[in-house]
């Protein structure tokens, strides 16, 4: 991916971001809805639904790579930055809470928050480093 | 790092946006360099340099070279 400027670079980004959350959100509450109003037993059916819930936002997080790839050298280095802090901020809270499961100091919890954790340290970050720069 | 950018955008009547779309980078980018926010790039600089017709050295100042000199 090479750099193709700042604009183009935010064009491209928002062109697949918004409409992979959409995406996203309609599979979650739809599939929550569809989950909550029949009983679905199967086991790879509940699998692919997790799968497709994630897919979006794989594609979401590399779009948010791509983006700093792609745009000027300012941004790219804001992004890149906030990613790799909350990369580090995310992995450490993996290992002190796995850690703390593993001696039993804290209760077995939903690994699911890791996720949104690491897409809200990123977009703190961002905005610690860049200020309104990274909008 | 000290710069003069703005001065000499000012002395062309270039706006912000405008030596952005010169450089081929956002107008935050040229901001964030004014000010001393952010360092470019050797290319980048050269670019800057390059619209400018003057070199490096002369729009960018070279901190630890001054205290040296100073020190000496």
């Amino acid at each position: 991916m090479a750099e193709i400027g700042y604009r183009q670079a935010k064009r491209r980004y928002f062109r697949l971001f918004w409409p992979t959350m959409a995406i996203y959100l309609v599979i979650i509450i739809g599939g929550k809805f569809w989950l909550n109003q029949y009983e679905i037993e199967p086991l790879w059916l509940k699998a692919g639904m997790g799968i497709a819930a994630s897919l979006p936002l794989f594609v979401a997080l590399w779009v948010m790579l791509r983006y700093a790839f792609e745009t000027d050298e300012y941004h790219a280095r804001i992004q890149m930055e906030s990613m790799a802090i909350s990369g580090v901020i995310m992995a450490s809270a993996v290992f002190l809470l796995g850690f703390l499961q593993l001696f039993d100091a804290l209760p077995e919890f939903s690994v699911f928050w890791f996720g949104p954790g690491f897409m809200m340290t990123h977009g703190i970050i961002s905005l610690i480093r860049g200020g309104r720069d990274c909008l | 790092m000290k710069n003069i950018l703005r001065q000499l955008r000012a002395e062309q009547g270039w706006s912000q946006a405008t030596l952005a779309d010169m450089l081929g980078v956002s107008r935050q980018s040229v901001n964030a360099i004014e000010t001393g926010k952010y360092d470019p790039s050797l290319p980048l600089a050269f670019a800057i340099a390059r619209i400018f017709n003057r070199s490096i050295e002369d729009i960018f100042e070279d901190e630890t070279a001054t205290e040296l000199k100073a020190a000496e």
